[in-house]
Order: C-alpha cells, then structure tokens, then sequence
C-alpha cells in the first residue's frame, strides 16, 4: 500500500487531534490490508482494531472522520463474511469510501486520493464494479483538488468505463462532467463546452436525473469564461426545476450566489446563503454557505456586522480548511477597516495553519494577505472605503439594485433577485434576510 | 408496485423520492408490524434497514420469506448493528443490498427499488435450468442462482468472473460445459429477467426502465426481449407472458448447448502417444466424420 500521503501528513501534524485522526486512519488501511491479505483472525486482529477504537476516540465528536473511521473498524472484523453476495467485502468498501469523504471534507485530499486509488483498484479486482466506478469518480475528484489533472483525467476515464460496464449511466456521465470540469478549470473553455454539451444531451435521452449537474457544472463554465448574467440565469433556472432535490438545489444557491457575488450584487447573494444557512438539510452544506456569507461580510458588510459574525463564527468547530479560510477572510475584513493589528494577526494565523496542513493555494493567499496589509500600513492616510455596496432602496413597493460597480442590473438578475427575496419571505424569516 | 418500508424518516424520503409516481409505500412503524406484513397475502417488496431488526428478527425474516418468498431489500449505513442483522439476511435470503454513504447511491437504490424481482419467474427459472446449474463449481452456481433470483450482479463477464474468483477463461469453460450458451447472454438473461416485473406488473415508462437496467434507449432493450423473450417491451406491457412460459423460453435461449457436450476432458489438447511434444488438435467426432467423407469425395 502506498502510505506516503499519510506520513507525510502525520509528520507535519501539529496538533494532537490531527495526529491521532491521520494516525486512526493509516492503522484503518493497514489493519485493512492485512485482513484483505490472511483473513480476519480475532487473535491479531482485534487487539489491532480495539487500540484503532481508542485513537477514533481523540478526534473530536461529531466530525465525519470520526463516523467514517468507526464503520470502518466496525466492518472490518466481517471481511470474510460471505452470504449470497459478498457482504462483507461490499461493507468494508463502502465504508472506506465514507472515510475517503470524510477526509475530503476536511480538505484532506491527498490521503483521500490515497484511500480512493486502494478501494477502486480492490473492488474491481472482487468484480465489484459498481463500488470500483465509484471510487474512480471519487478518485478524479481528489486528484483535481490536488491539482494532479493528468491522474485525474485518467481516474474520470477509468469510471466512466466501469460505470458502463456496471449499467450505471449516472455514474458514467458524472464522470464526464468531472472531466469538463478539468477541462475549463485549466483554462479551455472551449473543449469543456463541447463535452458538457456532448453530455447534456446523452443524459437527456439516457439518464435525466444526470441532467441538473450537468446545468450545474455550465453554469460553471459560463462564470469563469466571464458570462456572469449567463451563470446566473441557468443556475436560476435550475432552481426552478429542482425543487424536490435538495442536494442540487442548495449546492445551486451556493453556486447562485458565487455568481452573484462575480457579478456585483453581493447583497442578493447573502440572501441566498441566508436561505441555504436557514433550510439546507446537511451541516456541511450550511458550514460551507455560513463561511461564504462571512467573506463577504468581511468584504461587503459594515464593521458592525463583520465584527458580530466572526464572533458567532470564532465558536464553532471548525475543519481544518474553514479554520484556515476564516483566518484569512477575518485578515481581509480587518484590513478594509483599517484594523491593521488584527489583520496581521489572523494573517499569520491563516498562514500558520495553511502551511500545517499543507493548503498551498491558502498559504500564497496568507502570504499575499500579509503583502497587501504592509502596503496598507504604508499608506494609511488614505481611508479603505468601507461597505462598497449602495443599500437597495424600496420604490412604490419594489427594490431598486445596485451592483458595486454603481450599475443596474438587467433586468432578467432583478427578477432573479425578487424571486430570492420571495424564497426567503416563503421560508417565513424575512427579518433575518 | 406496492413497498412495505421499514427504515428511518430520512431513509423513507430517500426512498420516496426514487420512486417518485412509480409506485406507493407502505410504512411500517416497529418490528410487530412488519412481522404481520410478513405473514399477508399480498406481494409487495420489503425495504428494510437492518439495523433497526435484532438478530432474531432477522432470523424471522428468512424463515419467513423461505416460507412465503418475497423480493427483500436492506438500505441501511456500515454499523455494527446492521451488519450482524445484514449477514442473516444475506446468508439466509436472496436479499438485495444498498449500502448508504456513496455519492450516487440513489442511482443504486433506483435500480433496487425499480427492478423488483419476479419470484415465480426467478423460481420457475431455477427450476428449469437445474440440470445445468448442477454442472456448474459450487461458487458459480452459488452466485448464479443468485443472480437469476435478485437481478443483482455483475454486468460483464470479466466482472462476474472476478467476482467468482476465477479466470475468464475457466469462466467461459465451466458455462459451456454446463450448456450455457455464453457468458454475456446469462447476463443479458438476467438483466431482462430483473426488469419483467417493472415491465408486467408496473406503470414505469419503459424508456425509464430501460435506463435504470443500464440500456441506452427503450430501442435497446427491446432488442434484448426480443432475443431472448422474443416479445417487445411494448407488447409484454400490454399481453404479459407467464412467468413460466417467460422462464422457458429465457431457458431456451440460456441454453443452446447441449450440457456435457462440450465436457473439459475432451476439450483438453492431448498429446499424441509416442511423441514427446506434439499435441493432437482435439475435434468432434462429427466433425472427423465430415472430414474423411470430403477426403474420400476428393478422390
């Protein structure tokens, strides 16, 4: 097994839980190994699995490492359990699985790719190709968030054949959406256009349910290639047709109001991630809302409001990636109200965590963090502007927008706007919006 | 379809959503309840979560779906809990298994869910094809009738030779010296097999479930009825076959070959008494009949 992902993770960890939760893990694999290798042998192997169960115990409660880690040890002693299926071979893949996401969770890409690579190559070799296409497509999207394209793309091919031979178009087509997706996150447009295009209209006649994602990965395209009205309206109307799945549909506010936020109109965006805080169903989807709305209290927002919600925010566990972003958007907020002092501090923070658990693109936006609030010291004469966004006014009822640019929006953004407005008021807490 | 369900609220609206308008739910609220349901009349498939039975209502459960089959589905996370209940039912019934956690796990479930299996044609099909199976290693006929009872397996034949942990080629050998006609046409059996009950007895759109089996368009898996049902999926929604004349003419098709025709020991090269190295190339009786009688046509 190749464990280096993991030693290098335990020797940069730097503080107990973090050693403990990779320590937990890397005894997981191996103990997995072993059992996959001569069979489970309580003799051996229940020692090994009862001293897991006490590292499990040092990673804070609630955490999906924690969840994951412990089906694994749980499924484990199964292994060789066999009914009419394989049971327990099916059981220990899946929960490896769960463990690789919750790794990803956390921002542990390089050890969830790790654990990807071992199940997908394992599982096809049982003949369990659903599973084996499953860890591929998980796979791709490890290695894109490493950055590593080339094993990514291979990872995407690799799924979108096992997903054939499994009779899972889903899967399949969800492959080929990941590769678009690296496609356009390298820069060609052009090419990620054609193969979302290609694969919109094989879900269309094959699988429908693929087709939200497909839109949802569009918009995408369309936001980084600078269409933002474009962006904005698909992923608008992908929230019309989407009302009964709540896992496209809040991770479409998410991306609605990224786009918003692109587009100039980051106050219509904060609604949007209200509504996520407010109604979406899993924590992690509501985390990730609650820590973009913070970047752009830190960005948009009076001091005021800044300084409240860093406080509510400052009291919540927090995975190692959130913690290192919100150092770094509280830096950020700091500097435009010429709060140098803090602003340097919470830089360092985020730069000291971000180099801890090796987030490379977080420790260049510390350092740049850091550059920008000298520059910021040297010429404090001059004043930051405060909160950028011009207040929306009320006229005979309706809602006047202005982007940051001073602009009025089209007026297809401010029939989205009033329609986010009118979610919100739906959801009966208009006063919090 | 009919579902009596079993499983946590979360569980349920995950299920809901999967079936959408293509069938309705029967919620059981504890263990009294489904042990009633057991013991009913009507047929409808079970989705439980295993980790909400004990062991000895899990062990219930297989006697009692022995007694009075019925399509069984477990939906349920990896915990300790679940598994001890999830091995019973997996060594004792045909159970179908979709564990929670996965990014498309609906997509699993969908398949679960959709394709119920038709007991009587799984059971009239077994039967028929007994003497085949017979012939085949223990872990292949194991997994087999597996297969034709659940709809739940390997797509390929790679894939199902890995999951018997044999070669491919060994596959192929054992198949066909059971009198199967391929590899590939006992999947495609199978596969058309798990989709007669949503075909006959639901109102899925077939272009639906010709997705959810993995086909590309209804005009393929059309093309798979025809071959081994020879009806389209059309004409069987509207004039079901017999679950048994459905098992016979599968049977038909799964069985071209004659078993025992083809046995190992006269497929095997043999090598030629009094040499050393070469190996004689080992034909069929009829063939070496043709053969003499073209020779002696020559001269």
């Amino acid at each position: 097994m190749n464990i280096d992902a993991f030693l290098d993770s335990l020797a940069n960890a730097r503080s107990d839980a973090s050693f403990a939760r990779t320590a937990a893990g890397l005894t997981s694999l191996q103990a997995y190994d072993s059992i996959r290798a001569n069979g489970f042998d309580p003799f051996v192997h229940e020692a090994i699995l009862d001293r897991i169960a006490l590292d499990i115990e040092s990673i804070p409660v609630g955490t999906s490492a924690r969840v994951a880690l412990d089906s694994v040890i749980q499924a484990l002693p199964f292994w060789d359990t066999e009914g009419t299926i394989r049971i327990g071979h099916r059981s220990v893949y899946t929960a490896l699985l769960n463990y690789g996401q919750a790794l990803g969770d956390e921002g542990e890409w390089p050890l969830a790719e790790n654990v990807y690579a071992r199940v997908g190559m394992d599982a096809e070799l049982d003949g369990e190709t659903w599973l084996a296409a499953e860890a591929r497509l998980l796979m791709g999207r490890a290695c894109r968030m490493c950055a590593d394209w080339q094993t990514s793309q291979l990872a995407y091919r690799r799924a979108y054949e096992l997903g054939m031979d499994a009779g899972d178009m889903a899967i399949a087509l969800r492959a080929q959406i990941g590769e678009a997706n690296n496609l356009w996150t390298r820069g060609d447009f052009p090419a990620g256009k054609r193969l979302l295009a290609r694969t919109a209209h094989r879900a269309r006649h094959s699988c429908p349910t693929i087709l939200p994602r497909v839109t949802v990965a569009m918009a995408g395209l369309a936001n980084a290639a600078g269409e933002y009205e474009r962006a904005i309206q698909i992923t608008f109307d992908l929230l019309q047709t989407v009302a009964r799945d709540d896992e496209v549909r809040y991770q479409a506010l998410v991306d609605l109001a990224a786009y918003l936020v692109d587009y100039g109109l980051p106050s219509v965006a904060a609604k949007a991630l209200r509504l996520v805080e407010a109604a979406a169903p899993e924590a992690g989807v509501r985390r990730h809302a609650q820590l973009n709305r913070f970047f752009l209290a830190a960005h948009h927002d009076t001091e005021q409001e800044f300084t409240a919600s860093y406080v509510a925010f400052s009291e919540e566990v927090l995975a190692p990636r959130q913690q290192t972003q919100l150092a770094l958007f509280a830096a950020q907020g700091y500097r435009r109200f010429s709060r140098f002092d803090s602003a340097q501090t919470s830089a360092e923070h985020a730069l000291v965590l971000a180099k801890q658990y090796e987030f490379f693109q977080l420790v260049f936006e510390a350092e740049t963090e850091l550059h920008e609030i000298e520059a910021a010291r040297t010429v404090d004469a001059i004043p930051l502007a405060p909160a950028s966004v011009p207040p929306a006014r009320k006229r005979r009822g309706k809602t006047l927008y202005r982007s940051t640019t001073g602009a009025r929006p089209s007026p297809r953004i401010r029939r989205v706007a009033e329609s986010l407005e009118n979610m919100a008021r739906q959801l009966g807490s208009t006063d919090g919006l | 379809m009919r579902y009596a369900v079993l499983l946590s609220p979360q569980a349920i609206a995950r299920v809901h959503s999967v079936l959408a308008d293509n069938g309705a739910i029967d919620v059981l609220l504890d263990t009294r309840a489904l042990l009633a349901e057991l013991v009913s009349p009507h047929d409808e498939g079970l989705i439980l979560d295993p980790a909400l039975l004990s062991t000895s209502i899990a062990d219930t459960i297989a006697s009692s779906i022995a007694e009075y089959p019925r399509a069984l589905i477990a939906y349920s996370s990896v915990t300790t809990a679940a598994l001890e209940s999830a091995v019973i039912l997996a060594q004792r019934t045909s159970a179908r298994f979709v564990f929670r956690g996965t990014p498309n796990e609906r997509s699993l479930l969908e398949q679960a869910v959709l394709l119920l299996p038709d007991i009587n044609l799984g059971n009239d099909l077994l039967v028929l094809l007994e003497p085949n199976l017979e012939l085949l290693p223990h872990g292949l006929r194991r997994r087999l009738t597996t297969m034709f009872r659940n709809g739940d397996g390997p797509f390929t034949p790679d894939s199902l030779a890995a999951a018997t942990a044999v070669a491919r080629r060994s596959l192929d050998r054992n198949l066909s010296a059971a009198g199967f006609t391929s590899a590939r046409r006992v999947i495609e059996a199978v596969r058309v097999a798990s989709a007669f009950r949503a075909i006959t007895a639901s109102r899925t759109p077939l272009g639906h479930v010709a997705m959810v089996l993995g086909y590309k368009s209804k005009r393929t898996l059309d093309t798979q009825l025809k071959l081994l049902l020879d009806i389209t999926s059309s004409k069987l929604r509207t004039d079901p076959l017999p679950s048994s004349e459905a098992a016979n003419r599968l049977m038909i098709q799964l069985t071209a070959r004659e078993p025992g025709k083809y046995a190992q020991s006269d497929r095997m090269p043999q090598k030629i008494p009094g040499s050393g190295r070469a190996l004689k190339l080992v034909v069929d009786d009829q063939s070496n009949e043709d053969a003499r009688r073209n020779a002696s046509a020559d001269k």
